[in-house]
């Protein structure tokens, strides 16, 4: 049990700098892409369809990673004042309590967000140019999927720490 | 039931964002929605255009904080504001707001200036001012541009975001002038043109410390006159200070752009999860004619403009002091907006009052961010940074006040 902890934990930090690296990588073609935009309709009076569109699920990709490294990093915004208060004993109880309760929302998001890119797979919805929709909406799943591992592995951990 | 284990589970520190998914879920249900509903408004927010300047004026901000730029931006303001009466405090002021504007975030302002600020002025006050003084000022950039939550309430209010800029400048200057002369009323004896022996950092270069100080002037008259997009002048802004730490200043390394880029996603992230699963509970809201139901309580009650902002303001005080500003403005102004365009309240009139609401509830007990993080800055207990903030608390109040009933005084004309 200790082993598989210990490979998922190692296998969600490499995961998490796989991410930074590639929302730096899409901050990186973002910034490029609103350069030249910016100087061919200033230049050249012309603007490149659709960039505009790309740019927007960009910005859609680096807020779901970046959700997930506040999920990894418990950095979302909650009202910690009780549990800054709380003892030892209290706070172990309220964090396993925190992270049923995440589990279970983030199970229920996991599962109707399948469902969605299920319906946008069997429609055949298109995103701009020639881009199916559902597999960019792939990203909600995943990014639902990675909060339910994480708050599992939070809760494994801290019920381990207990014994 | 449900509402008493929401309001549990919000008090033993469930992240805010479960507690609306939870919400909306149960909201769903209840009205037979298909839940998948929820994630479809989910994905719309990536057709929002204005979102993208978020997360780049926020790296923006990590990229600064991270390099030398704070030191050299002491320097810089102690040299250039020698002749400034009374420059200590107008250094002190100018640092806050600085940082407040470029990062959104007050506490970053106490965190990288409280001790300096601490030890330039702890001779001339008592240390319950001072600790009032800093734990206060780190809010008040929040009404200047590049402001993220400026930012995100134009988005949430569908206003143009250089028009909301522009009207705030002066409620902001005016309450800066404010803040400055009741430093100079209460120091103690004179603080005039004291020098500030202040020596340049290590290897310091000058070309960065001026484009640095040049950042700001040019996003704000960039903004000012309309010559770019939101998104873009924030795509500029990143680049900016790319190149001015990593090839002028040298400050920054490539692993450092890897960790501000995950540091300022982080915060990106737990904002934009918030703000996607409340597009689904605000349609809900709005379908169910909820600001309506809320309208026809409040006119029994509220019978004018005039108590509709004593409503508004009590309301937004006790808001700040336990949500954070961009919880805050995701969750309660769509509620909001309706309700004070129906008392004829302009959006740009109640956002200037929710920024400054908000800034008071960074320091208003039990929870306002500020007091924790001045606490933990100062060594100091909870109760003495909660006493030491309540003339600030007062004068802030006071100037709500004014522009609330006033908006003439403060507000340029359409």
């Amino acid at each position: 049990m200790k082993l598989f902890i210990d490979r998922c934990t190692a296998l969600g930090d490499k995961l998490r700098k796989a991410e930074a690296l590639f929302c730096t990588f899409l901050i990186g073609v973002i910034v490029i892409i609103i350069t030249l935009q910016v100087l061919s309709r200033n230049f050249f009076s012309y603007s490149i369809q659709g960039l505009d569109a790309i740019v927007r699920m960009m910005t859609f990709y680096i807020a779901m990673f970046g959700a997930i490294l506040a999920t990894h990093f418990q950095r979302h915004i909650s009202i910690d004042t009780f549990s800054r208060f709380a003892s030892a004993k209290y706070r172990y109880f309220l964090e396993c309590i925190i992270d049923i309760w995440c589990l279970i929302i983030a199970f229920s998001l996991f599962y109707f967000s399948l469902e969605l890119v299920q319906s946008s797979f069997e429609f055949g919805d298109i995103y701009t140019g020639e881009i199916s929709l559902w597999i960019l909406q792939l990203i909600i799943p995943y990014m639902f999927f990675n909060h339910f591992m994480i708050h599992l592995m939070n809760l494994i951990n801290t019920l381990a720490r207990k014994k | 039931m449900i509402f008493l284990l929401f309001l549990l589970l919000f008090i033993i520190g469930a992240p805010i964002y479960s507690l609306i998914a939870g919400m909306t879920l149960t909201s769903y249900s209840e009205a037979e929605i298909p839940l998948v509903v929820i994630i479809l408004e989910f994905f719309n927010m990536s057709n929002i255009p204005m979102l993208l300047a978020l997360p780049l004026f926020t790296l923006t901000g990590y990229l600064l904080a991270k390099s030398e730029a704070p030191k050299r931006l002491i320097y810089f303001s102690s040299t250039f504001f020698k002749l400034i009466p009374n420059n200590l405090i107008f250094l002190s002021l100018f640092l806050a707001i600085f940082f407040g504007a470029i990062t959104g975030s007050s506490g970053i302002t106490i965190i990288a200036f409280g001790s300096l600020v601490y030890s330039l002025l702890n001779d001339r006050f008592s240390d319950n001012y001072l600790y009032g003084f800093i734990t206060t000022s780190g809010g008040l950039g929040l009404l200047f541009a590049p402001s993220l939550p400026m930012i995100l309430y134009a988005i949430i209010a569908e206003i143009p975001v250089y028009d909301f800029f522009r009207f705030a400048i002066i409620p902001g200057m005016v309450l800066i002038v404010i803040f400055y002369l009741h430093s100079i009323f209460l120091s103690k004896g004179s603080i005039q043109n004291r020098d500030l022996n202040i020596k340049a950092p290590k290897n310091n270069k000058n070309i960065a410390m001026w484009l640095e100080v040049f950042l700001p002037i040019a996003v704000v008259i960039t903004i000012y006159n309309g010559l770019l997009a939101i998104t873009e002048i924030a795509a500029f802004a990143v680049l900016y200070i790319f190149i001015v730490e990593f090839f002028i200043s040298k400050d920054l390394k490539k692993e450092d752009l890897i960790i501000a880029v995950q540091e300022s996603m982080t915060l990106v992230g737990a904002i934009f999860i918030i703000l996607g699963l409340s597009l689904a509970s605000t349609n809900l809201i709005i379908d169910q004619q909820i600001p309506q139901l809320i309208f026809e309580y409040m006119s029994q009650v509220v019978g004018s403009k005039f108590s509709f902002f004593v409503f508004l303001i009590i309301f937004l005080l006790l808001i700040g002091a336990i949500l954070d500003i961009y919880s805050a403005i995701i969750i309660v102004l769509p509620i909001l907006l309706p309700l004070a365009s129906l008392y004829e309240v302009n959006s740009i009139h109640l956002g200037i009052l929710f920024i400054l609401l908000m800034e008071i509830g960074f320091i208003t007990p039990p929870i306002g961010l500020n007091l924790f993080i001045a606490s933990n800055k100062f060594q100091k207990s909870i109760t003495q940074i909660y006493i030491s903030t309540i003339p600030f608390f007062a004068i802030l109040l006071l100037f709500v006040l004014l522009v609330a009933y006033f908006p003439a005084l403060f507000l340029l004309p359409h």
